[in-house]
Formats: C-alpha cells, structure tokens, sequence
C-alpha cells in the first residue's frame, strides 16, 4: 500500500487494450560478414502492434503484445552496398512502471522475436538461432487523454553470430505512439485500496 | 478469432527478407560459350515438351530420351551422348531447379575424367566406368549455400574415411542451350554407383534404403536384407558382427555423428553388399547438417529419440560391447586428434569451392532469385561456417569427457 501511495495516488482501471505503432532507428557496432566488415550497417523499423494488459495495480502493471516489424536495413560490404526489407513477428513483454501520477511512466521488459524467415523456421526450435529476446526499456509520456508517447532503447540479448544482424540490428532506438482502446474507468486509490 | 488466424497466416507467409544489392549480375540469358567460367558446362538436347512435361510432373517418374553434351574449358569432351532423364528426388522436386537423373545407354568410360573430375578420390573406389550420374540441385540447401552437401562429401574424402558415397563437382546445366541451373554433377549413390565404383555387374550388388517411411529393398538378395534386419530386431550381435563391415560402419557412425546430420539415422540410409561380401552403408545427402541440434552430442545424433529405426537399435547393439564401444570411441578421438577431422580443414573446403562457384552463383540469383542476391548467399556461407564451428565444439567437448 505505501508503495502504490509513493508511486501513484490514483488506479486507473484502463482499457485492456493498447494499440502501437512504433518507428525507429536500428543500428549495429562492429559486426562481420565472412571475415569482412560491414559497414553502415543499419536501417529504420516500423512497428505496428496490439497489447493486452494482464494485471493492472496502482503501482505496477504488465502487458503482453503481439507486433508486426518490418526492418529496413542497409550496409556496404567492400564497397558494395545492400538494402533488406525484413518482416518479423514479436511479442513484447513489459512491466510498466507509473511515475508522476499518470503523465510519465517506465517502461521495460523483452521482446521475443522470430530471427529467421518461416520459410526456414523450425518450430519444433533445434534451430537455436531462429528465435531472438530484446530487453527493452521505455519511457512513456501520456499526452491526451488515451493517447501516449513513448522513448524507447531495445537490444538482443541472446548470444547470437553476426550474420543474423545483417538484416535486422541489434540495436533500436525507437519512438512510438500509443492508443488506448476500450473503455476506460477512473476510480480513485482511496476507494480502491 | 478466425480474422487473426488469418491475418497471422499472411504474416507467416509474408515474413521473409528480401535483399537488393548495387551489384550487376551476369544475365542467365548469357549464352555459355560467352561465360568464363572454370567449371564443366553440361548441355541436354531433348524434346521441350517431354522435358517440361517431365518437370512439371515429377510424381509420374517420367523418363525421356536425351543427348548429354559436356565442356570442359569450352572444349566439347563428351558430344551426344544418348541417355536417359528423369527427375530424381523427394523433398527436393518442390523447388523449381529439380535434380536430374542421366542414365548412359552404355556405361561411359571416364577413365580420361572427362565425365567426372573430382579433385580426389578414395582408395577403394574407382570411377572409370560410369552407369549414371545426378545432377542435383543441393536439396534442401538450394537457396542458401549450393554447396554444404560437396564440401561435407569432400571432408570424408580427404579424411580417407572408410566410406561409400558420390563424388561431385559443381557444374553449369544448360536444357537445350538455355540455363538451367547450377548444380552438382554427381555420382549416383544408389545400385548403379555401387556397381561403378567397385567395378562390378549391378546384379552383383544387394541393396536397401531406410527412409522415413520404411525398409525397402533395392536390389539384389532380398532374403539376406530380411536376415540382417531380423538380426538387428533379435539383437543377434554375433550374426551382426559377421554381416557387416565393421570399420566401414564405425567410419559412416563416426562421420554422419561428428557433422550432426538430422535427417538420418532415420532417413537418408542405404547400404549395400558386393556378391557375398559385408554389408557396407552409404553416405549421401549431407544438406542437413551442423543446422538444427547443433548441441547434441554424437550419441544423442545417434540415438535419434523422435524416430525409432534400425540403425540406431544396430548401433546401440553393438555399442553394449566393450570391444566396439572402445573401437568407435578410439577411432573418434584419432580422427579429431590427427586434424582430419576440423573445422579449419571444413572450412578451407568451403572457401575453395565458394570462391569456385562465385560468378556462377549470379546466373544462379539471376534465375531463380532464391538466394536472392550475392549478400543473401554470403549470409548463408558465414552461418554454415559458424555453426560448423559450434558444432565441431560441442563435438570436442563430448567426446573428451
């Protein structure tokens, strides 16, 4: 109960459901393809997505999502350049942090992703590569209403070769729109607690 | 609920990487005697509408009469030869590059190498007279490196393991002077290679395959297939012992174990008998190696728990023996010890034939688009290598403890 009173003085009983769209810039550092390195290796993502809120407290709550990425990635390997349009399924994880009443919260948590094409996926996973996990950290801004800004800093964290990064960095600093769907409830933390 | 199955579906489908890269590459319209290129060209003149009437069906096993041309250097080696065609494979005949089966309407003396030139061969195996060849599209490594299978096969070769298998070479197959894909020439590792490479009759051979799907006898004594495979099922390891060639089996175990091959024991089996000689296995179809389960160790490769067969029980029936256990354990550890076993040999290999294929690999992207570009292939070059490496790690590791 302190804590919920430190964090927040309301509960906001809100839509379970969150709608994204997130773009951002992805980048690798020192990453080498049969011997060679690549240079410039990087590309923007566009990240569209729904989530659902599995249990909301005053002081912390947890999403699940599913999210669409596509990655548009780009590199020189000895002077010759590339380009890679990239498409994959994820699932965010996040336990979000509410700070400053209801305008700012934290955000983190990890991503799970497919990191190779389903062409050649094994589901049964022997593939150990074919799957990827980002830790993901977020600052969300709540700007109107249902609506929310977010920061964000996402990176594998999977011991992964550098081929598989090629066409889909490791890296991404990622600014995103959020929408809360639903309905929504207000209700103050007194009544609650 | 139906609506996101749907939408997720299209995404699976959806979810590829498509490469574009600032390259210009040779056009596969390219007529061949404008290439320059050091591998041999093989040219079919056959009847286009049989020929496209045989890919387009390959459930039918259509075989059609042809003329079988080959270069070497754009010199004409071997002119209108007449054999037969048909499009072999299982798996494989879903990709659009299908594998060919030639047939020679007599045996072709490749004594001079004209036919087939691979850079070494065992010492108990001959390749002057030969019945048939594949050309193959790589299996299922077509679209990523077209050549896991020949260095793999190549590896064995120059660890002058105690094995049966094809011999191959990269080659540019040309239908009725029009490209048809790069691919490997190779020898059959069926009846008719048996035969070749031991010099012999095709009736002298006995021979059995173990696919996913059953036992099926080939050719040959029938009754002694069913004997040896009623031993396995009784364990009747004295019988065993005596059936088979055991540094032969002990090499293929070895060997199939080490490079992590997920499609056998349970498929992807022949093995074979020269008149009343032991039974000798075969090896072929490397394209799933050092891929999925790169973390198991060659025991538990061996073991094969989704899949009961009879290679694993003839295995493990004789790995309860102390003396064999010591044989296939000793022979592991000289193989990985001397270095003819490593991952530097492997990839020395790789590179060589990399290197080999390059400009041919654009007539390749240029046809099929599957890999899609030059980095795409290069991708798929480095992953082979760094999970090759893992997997001779892991190897290492299990087999010193």
């Amino acid at each position: 109960m302190l804590l919920a009173n430190l964090f927040c003085s309301n509960i906001y009983t809100q839509s379970k459901y969150t709608v994204s769209l997130y773009t951002g810039f992805a980048f690798n550092t020192d990453i080498r393809l049969n011997g060679e390195a690549v240079e410039n290796s990087q590309g923007y993502i566009l990240d569209i997505g729904i989530n659902r809120t599995l249990f909301n407290q005053s002081f912390l709550k947890s999403e699940i999502g599913f999210s669409v990425k596509n990655i548009f990635a780009s590199g020189t390997i000895n002077d010759k350049s590339f380009n890679a349009s990239t498409l994959r399924v994820a699932a965010p994880i996040k336990l979000v942090l509410p700070l400053a009443r209801e305008k700012l919260s934290l955000a983190f948590g990890c991503i799970f992703q497919n990191n190779v094409d389903f062409a050649e996926f094994d589901f049964r996973l022997r593939d150990k590569y074919s799957w990827r996990v980002d830790y993901l950290l977020e600052a969300r801004y709540a700007m109107y209403k249902n609506w929310l800004l977010s920061l964000g800093f996402s990176q594998n964290i999977r011991d992964i070769p550098d081929p598989y990064f090629i066409n889909d960095p490791e890296t991404v600093i990622r600014l995103g729109l959020l929408k809360r769907i639903g309905k929504t409830k207000n209700q103050s933390a007194e009544a609650k607690l | 609920m139906k609506k996101i199955v749907f939408l997720f579906l299209i995404l699976l489908h959806l979810g590829c990487s498509k490469f574009s890269e600032d390259i210009e590459l040779l056009t596969s319209q390219t007529p061949f005697n404008e290439i320059e290129t050091a591998l041999p060209i093989v040219n079919i003149h056959v009847d286009d509408t049989d020929f496209q009437r045989m890919i387009n069906t390959p459930e039918e096993e259509i075989e059609i009469s042809a003329y079988f041309n080959l270069y070497r250097d754009q010199i004409l080696l071997i002119e209108d030869q007449k054999v037969e065609i048909e499009v072999k494979g299982g798996f494989s005949t879903k990709y659009p590059l299908k594998s060919i089966g030639v047939k020679f309407d007599k045996k072709y003396d490749n004594s001079d190498r004209s036919l087939i030139h691979p850079e070494r061969i065992l010492a108990h195996h001959r390749i002057d007279k030969i019945k048939a060849i594949r050309l193959r599209n790589s299996g299922s490594d077509f679209e990523n490196t077209m050549l896991k299978d020949l260095s793999v096969t190549q590896l064995a070769i120059n660890a002058g393991l105690d094995l049966d298998l094809g011999y191959g070479e990269a080659t540019l197959v040309y239908i009725n002077d029009a490209f048809y894909g790069l691919m490997n020439l190779r020898t059959e590792a069926n009846t008719n290679g048996m035969a070749g490479l031991y010099e012999v009759k095709k009736r002298a051979v006995t021979l059995a395959k173990l696919t996913t799907h059953a036992l099926i006898k080939k050719d040959g004594d029938f009754d002694r297939i069913d004997r040896f495979v009623n031993a396995i099922q009784r364990r009747d390891r004295d019988y065993l012992k005596n059936e088979i060639d055991l540094n032969n089996f002990i090499d293929y175990m070895v060997f199939q174990s080490y490079i992590g091959n997920t499609d056998w024991p349970h498929n992807n089996v022949r093995f074979h008998a020269i008149e009343e000689g032991k039974f000798r296995f075969i090896m072929f179809d490397l394209d799933k190696v050092a891929w999925l389960k790169i973390e198991k160790s060659p025991l538990e490769i061996i073991e094969d728990k989704g899949t009961p067969n009879i290679l694993t029980d003839l295995f493990f029936c004789l790995y309860e023996e102390e003396s064999f256990k010591q044989a296939f354990h000793n022979r592991f550890k000289q193989l990985l010890e001397e270095g003819l076993l490593s991952y530097e040999k492997f990839k020395a290999i790789v590179e060589a034939n990399a290197e080999r294929i390059e400009l041919e690999m654009q007539l390749q992207i240029d046809k099929y688009q599957k890999p899609g570009t030059i980095t795409e292939w290069n991708i798929e070059l480095d992953k082979l290598l760094l999970l090759f490496k893992e997997r001779e790690e892991v190897v290492r590791r299990s087999m010193a403890g």
